[in-house]
């Protein structure tokens, strides 16, 4: 599970989706006014919480973590210090929160650093939830209060929480008597979630928006309220100063084979299919990946394609068909394996032949285009005579400038070249880059005035000197490295 | 702004002056006055030819130079110029090139008519004026970035400069103080500082700091002269309107002698007729290339718009979750796609992206008509300067349709939810990916990602905001790859979509435009073959060419005095029957001394004028034809239009073709050895016409049929050469028949046969072959062999030359007076000390030789003599201040600061 999938709470209540079918027959243009969100929306919002089997079962391979932040949490309304769980991408940090916090059925505040992209909207996010305020055309969009400076922040968040609390209190008291509401909160503390923490490293203000956040829970002196961090990286890697105590870090394993192998297995129709295709497929993958966003969208179109030669989905395979099958995917499990340090974006590699008819002829052509040799986009000939400047530039020494241009010395060209070559790109004046495209095109001038009829690039690159050949050789051999 | 300025029109007698308040409200004066370079009597008609120069050839240049110089006020300009244009086009484009660009400046100048009598106070102007410039700006740019976008930034360029503390100029401070103030309510400080300081323009060329404000800056030593000044002989054209017709006549058609002054009175109409020409060509050839762009691009509108629509059923069905609480929370382990963000990419496969930003806008209307929101966001929204708040507020502002304070992805989620009754999709358009910055791009594809799955992690709502995102990929497919961090592009479930390569797009309004007679108006062999060369080697870009075009329409219908007659050649089909009656009239006898008929023309000469016109445009149909028809013989070995018409439009080769030079060639080159070099470059003159006589020599007998079949749609209604090629069609046909024959009867034969066959289709072959040469020998008569040509053709390459790629040597040439004696100064340069040492130079320097540095016009064509004294002061005082503000933008000088007003610091030393 990758830890970008996160729900924002607080626009999810149930009474909104049922206004939404009602309204879905009127006229399109009416803008639904969305209902105003109620204390019970800082919960998760579901008719029953999540019973603790339903929560290790919900989380392959993460049972000694739930048990862990479980304990950490430890009972209702408890003074909890901050948590700091962390852990490589897509090993399921967030979704192991968040179910927690279903099956405890705690109010909890959840803004992540990846959508909050600095410190105002990360306030202000904080904020909105905590005063039950939702931006909407009514209110052009804007949050509840505005909010840039730290020191507002701290005022606002500390009266917005204990506005909360002491409702959640009264609530407390008062839903015992009447059930019939559905769910409310257990508990009154208020847990803030700060998910990719990670992300804030990069912001403007990071060198004191961090510590105002790790120290966020002794400034605020509210006894309610617990903070969590998720992160990527280690607490290690935030530059810290001594000033607040370390949260508690929680570390979230990379998944195991066999624990991918649950997770591939859950929701399948055909689990015996699922399972043989698993079993050609997950081993290898593994030694390349054991994240769970990357190797599902590799194995996605695998799947599929495994699936092809079958006519009933629904089959039991036999060892025969499992020989067949596998023989059927074998040929493409090598280039996906590449795919995925190169990254799958091929295009209509799923799509299929959906409407293939049209492109058929250019899909063609694109696979040639893949061949640095070939340039099938437009560029003008200046164009391509400054990028071959940039590039002789970027690469030769400024003192090969002048024997590249004669033809003296080629052994020694040679070895430089490759020396060069594998130094990799170089800076350059910008004089230097002039000067090599002065030359270029004055030969290549040179050589368009003699046959004024000359048509594309090729052509005008082929001129009388024979000097200018060995240069262009040269280029060619160089840029066909690259 | 209570500063006075004296305005000099040099080109009326006596230097008649006007007084300006530029920003006091009378702004009937000041618009006036920037019309006041084609206010006189006749000129007034040019004016808007001109503009149309102006921007068309917006790249620099000189031609059209009408000089008008206010110095306080364009230093001060170009100083804001600078800043502003830094703090908008960010560092992918220089700033200083643009700004740099002396025709950039003239067409502000002459832009300046927004500031008009509607706009009540100064302020108000001066929003308009800034907002014209934004506009500009993004013409000269050729972005269809909206002014808005402009101002947003321009504010912020505003908050830079006051911080800095540095004096501003008026039209720099005042729009956001007042916004700002009136947020803040009033504080007495800020309000008397912006006062002080907008009121002044702080650049003077006085000895001591002129008092500005009191408004009589012109009672400093040097007054400020607004010149007027054509640098070429626009201006004269400008003039009384017949003696310059004559003088334009004499010049240009050298043919026509200047004694005919007697028809003075009907040049005026001439002129109108010659003005409205030219805007029916125009407006013909605009809608010509629009028609011929849109055709290009419909189908793959269609297409792009079908993959929205299927997209969007795909996520709103994968959105549809099967009630199973369990499973939901779990979106990415079931579905894969749902996690990913439906993408195109629209190859555009032209690096140049300037021509595709109409198509994009284009693209997005499209789909706008069928139903999604759209929002087109361009690569300057994913600056990494401005982040992912840039972009996320411009998505906003275009999706939401009104300016967001913070803006948000969360803002978009409820923006969907209300509008839930329309369940429309979100399309956002990122015009070119290429130069987007990675990083930005990559966390707004996540952020993106978000939205679709905050809302698929809740059971109960089956629809999430069903964002698809559209890529313009100037490259490679490889792009997004190389751009994107991967975390972002394993997020991405692309598709792929061709928009028609340029290439393309360049034949198909070449073939529309110039090829086929639209406008009554074509261009020589030596113009096509220099807008050949510019589209290959140089821009490459659509834009460019058409501008070019323009250019060049611009230039004949100014220059040529005969092109009132035009308007006969525009009346289509009507003459096609030969009754010359149907053109307006006769042509003029004047027409008689077009070099052309001179040297062509024999028959008797009032009957050439009747039937010139009928028989040019026959003439006309047929070389459009034949080429057309050549075109499609060689359009399956890639030989593009562009090369072809350049060819077929040479005059040499045309002559050179009665000698045989066509029948020649395929002999003494056998066809077997020709094969391979297609594609290659054909090292003799007008080969490439013979070469793809040669192809059909080799065509196969399916693509000959084909080919044929073309001929004859193309050739209908062209009775000379239909005739001849439906025979050969029949003939063809037959041959078919006999082909499809032998496959039903017995084997042998068939082999029998075979030998046989060859030989035919080989013989059908040749005559296709010879059917052509004949064709592209008789019929195929370029423009300029056609008597009369010069009407409609426009032939003067080097002013285009000279108008659409300018004459930078000459600018630096200018400004170097100006830097050797600023390297006589130390740190600080008085001002006024160095005009005084730039005037006497140029005062000493004999007349003769500042005239040979092409800076003005030579003596005999301005009125120096009248008022030597007066006009070379104001001259001189204005090329002072232009040098200064050059010397400014390359970055040599730092303009006077607020405590030494008349001194400018030299930043850049030992050059």
């Amino acid at each position: 599970m990758s830890k970008e999938e996160n729900p924002q709470v607080t626009r999810r209540t149930t009474r909104l989706s049922a206004s939404s079918v009602l309204n879905a027959n009127e006229s399109a243009t009416k803008i639904v006014n969305l209902p105003p969100l109620t204390l019970r929306d800082l919960v998760f919002g579901e008719e029953e919480p999540l019973s603790f089997d339903g929560l290790i079962s919900s989380l392959p391979g993460r049972r000694n973590q739930i048990l862990e932040i479980l304990r950490l949490l430890g009972p209702v309304n408890s003074p909890v210090s901050p948590l700091f769980v962390y852990g490589g991408t897509s090993t399921g940090k967030t979704s192991t929160i968040l179910q927690v916090f279903r099956h405890l059925n705690r109010p909890f505040v959840y803004s992540s650093c990846r959508t909050c992209y600095n410190s105002r909207q990360l306030f202000e996010n904080i904020l909105n939830q905590l005063l039950l305020h939702r931006k909407s055309e009514s209110n052009g969009y804007s949050s509840a209060k505005k909010c840039e400076k730290q020191a507002d922040f701290v005022n606002l968040l500390k009266e917005a929480l204990m506005g909360v609390v002491d409702n959640l209190k009264g609530n407390a008291g008062r839903s015992s008597s009447s059930k019939k509401t559905g769910v409310s909160a257990s508990g009154s503390t208020v847990y803030l979630i700060f998910d990719s923490l990670e992300l804030v490293r990069d912001w403007d203000k990071s060198s004191t928006i961090l510590p105002l956040l790790f120290k966020l829970h002794d400034i605020l002196k509210v006894p309610d309220v617990g903070v969590i961090f998720i992160s990527s990286s280690s607490l290690d890697t935030y530059h810290s100063d001594t000033g607040f105590v370390d949260p508690i870090p929680v570390y979230v394993p990379d998944y195991t084979e066999e624990d991918l192998r649950q997770i591939f297995m859950r929701n399948q129709s055909n689990s015996k299919l699922r399972s043989s295709f698993l079993d050609v497929v997950l081993k290898p993958f593994c030694r390349v990946t054991r994240r769970l966003d990357e190797l599902s969208t590799a194995l996605s179109p695998l799947f599929k394609k495994y699936c092809e030669p079958l006519d009933d989905l629904g089959v039991v395979p036999d060892e025969d068909t499992k020989r067949r099958l596998f023989s059927y995917l074998q040929p493409h499990i090598a280039p996906a394996l590449n795919e995925i340090f190169r990254v799958r974006s091929q295009p209509s590699v799923e799509t299929g032949g959906r409407d293939n008819l049209k492109r058929k002829s250019s899909s063609k052509k694109f696979g040639v285009s893949d061949s640095i040799d070939e340039i099938d986009f437009h560029m003008s000939i200046s164009a391509k005579y400054l990028l071959i400047s940039a590039f002789l530039a970027s690469r030769n020494p400024a003192t090969l400038d002048a024997s590249l241009s004669s033809e003296k010395s080629m052994d020694l060209k040679e070895a430089s070249e490759q020396e060069q070559f594998m130094k990799g790109p170089g800076t350059f004046p910008l004089e230097r880059l002039l000067a090599i495209f002065q030359c270029i095109t004055s030969v290549a001038e040179y050589s368009l005035e003699e046959e004024a009829a000359e048509t594309g690039l090729d052509g005008s690159k082929e001129p009388k000197v024979p000097t200018f050949k060995v240069f262009v050789q040269k280029i060619a051999v160089l840029t066909s490295f690259t | 702004m209570k500063e006075a300025m004296v305005a000099v029109d040099e080109g009326s007698d006596g230097g008649r002056k006007r007084t300006v308040d530029w920003n006091s409200g009378e702004e009937k004066n000041a618009d006036r006055n920037s019309h006041s370079m084609v206010a006189d009597d006749g000129r007034r008609r040019w004016s808007p030819l001109m503009k149309e120069a102006m921007e068309a050839g917006s790249d620099g240049g000189s031609v059209l130079g009408l000089v008008k110089v206010c110095p306080p006020f364009f230093s001060n300009r170009r100083s804001w110029l600078s800043r502003f244009l830094q703090a908008t086009l960010c560092s992918s484009r220089s700033a200083v090139g643009i700004a740099s660009n002396p025709l950039f400046y003239h067409s502000l100048l002459l832009h300046q008519s927004p500031l008009s009598p509607s706009s009540q106070s100064p302020i108000d102007s001066q929003v308009v004026h800034i907002n014209y410039i934004a506009k500009i700006i993004c013409q000269k740019k050729n972005k269809l970035a909206s002014v808005e976008k402009f101002n947003s930034r321009f504010r912020y360029a505003q908050v830079a400069g006051s911080t800095n503390g540095r004096s501003q100029s008026s039209i720099i401070s005042v729009p956001t103080r007042t916004s700002t103030e009136s947020e803040a309510g009033p504080s007495p400080v800020a309000k008397s500082s912006s006062q002080s300081s907008t009121r002044a323009f702080r650049i003077s060329v006085g000895k001591r700091r002129t008092t500005a404000l009191d408004g009589t800056l012109s009672s400093g030593r040097f007054p400020f002269f607004v010149l007027h000044r054509g640098s070429t002989r626009q201006q004269r054209i400008k003039k009384s309107v017949g003696r310059t017709c004559r003088n334009v006549k004499v010049n240009l058609s050298s043919s026509l002698a200047a004694s005919h002054e007697a028809e003075v009175v009907g040049d005026q109409l001439d002129e109108n007729l010659r003005m409205k020409n030219f805007h029916n060509a125009w407006v013909k050839i605009e809608s010509t290339i629009k028609d011929v762009l849109h055709n290009i691009n419909a189908d793959v509108f269609n297409e792009i718009d079908g993959w929205v629509h299927r997209s969007f059923g795909a996520i709103c069905s994968s959105g549809k979750p099967d009630t199973n609480k369990a499973t939901c929370s779990y979106p990415i382990v079931t579905d894969v796609t749902a996690k990913q963000i439906f993408t195109a990419l629209v190859v555009m496969n032209n690096m140049e992206f300037v021509d595709d930003l109409q198509t994009f806008a284009d693209l997005g209307i499209h789909l706008q008509s069928h139903g999604c929101h759209v929002a087109n966001l361009s690569s300057v929204d994913f600056s990494a300067k401005n982040g992912i708040g840039g972009c996320l507020k411009s998505l906003s502002r275009q999706i939401l349709k009104g300016s967001i304070d913070a803006a948000d992805i969360s803002i978009l989620a409820s923006w969907y939810m209300e509008q839930e009754n329309s369940k429309r999709p979100v399309v956002v358009i990122v015009e070119d990916m290429d130069r987007c910055s990675g990083p930005v791009l990559s966390d707004f594809i996540l952020m993106l990602r978000y939205s679709q799955l905050i809302l698929c992690l809740n059971s109960e709502w089956v629809i999430k905001i069903p964002v698809l995102l559209i890529l313009g990929v100037a490259t490679t497919l490889d792009a997004p790859k190389s751009i994107l961090s991967s975390k972002a592009v394993q997020h991405l479930s692309p598709f792929k979509f061709f928009l028609g390569s340029p290439a393309d797009r360049l034949d198909a309004i070449i073939e529309a435009v110039l090829v086929k007679p639209c406008s009554g108006f074509l261009l020589g062999h030596k113009v096509a073959a220099f807008i050949r060369n510019c589209f290959l080697r140089q821009d490459g870009t659509l834009t460019s060419l058409v501008r070019a075009v323009k250019m060049a329409i611009v230039q004949h219908f100014l220059m040529e005095p005969l092109s009132f007659i035009v308007k006969g050649l525009l009346d289509e089909e009507v003459t096609q029957s030969g009754e010359p009656t149907s053109l307006s009239e006769a042509w003029p006898k004047q027409a008689l001394d077009l070099p052309s008929c001179m040297r062509i023309l024999s028959e008797p000469k009032t009957e050439a004028l009747l039937g010139g016109a009928s028989k040019m445009k026959e003439l006309l149909n047929l070389w459009s034809c034949v080429v057309l028809c050549l075109y499609d013989a060689g359009k399956n070995q890639k030989t593009t239009l562009l090369d072809l018409y350049y060819e077929a439009l040479d005059p040499k080769l045309y002559n050179l073709r009665h000698t045989e030079y066509l029948e020649s060639q395929p002999d003494s080159q056998r066809p077997s050895s020709t094969h391979g070099l297609h594609g290659q470059s054909f090292r003799n003159k007008g080969s490439l016409i013979g070469h793809t006589v040669r192809q059909v020599r080799d065509l196969p007998p399916a693509a000959l049929f084909q080919l044929l079949e073309k001929w004859v749609k193309q050739t209908d209604g062209v009775k000379e050469m239909h005739e001849k090629v439906k025979e050969l069609q029949l003939q063809e046909k037959f041959e078919d028949d006999n082909l499809k024959e032998p496959a039903n009867r017995s084997r042998r034969q068939t082999i029998r046969n075979n030998g046989n066959l060859d030989k035919r289709t080989k013989e059908l072959n040749q005559k296709a072959a010879a059917l052509i040469s004949c064709m592209a020998r008789d019929h195929m008569q370029p423009i300029e062999c056609i008597p009369f040509h010069e009407i409609v053709c426009f032939k003067n390459v080097d002013k285009l030359q000279a108008a659409l790629l300018g004459d930078p040597r000459r600018r630096i040439q200018l400004d170097l007076l100006e830097y050797t004696l600023a390297q006589e100064h130390g740190d600080l340069i008085n001002l006024h000390d160095w005009y005084q040492s730039f005037r006497s130079i140029i005062f000493q320097r004999p007349v003769k030789e500042r005239h040979r540095s092409k800076v003005s016009p030579s003596p005999k064509k301005r009125k120096t003599t009248t008022e030597p004294q007066n006009i070379t002061e104001a001259s001189v005082q204005a090329r002072f201040c232009r040098a200064v503000t050059e010397l400014q933008i390359t970055g040599l000088l730092r303009m006077p600061s607020k405590r030494r007003p008349d001194y400018v610091q030299r930043v850049a030393f030992g050059l």
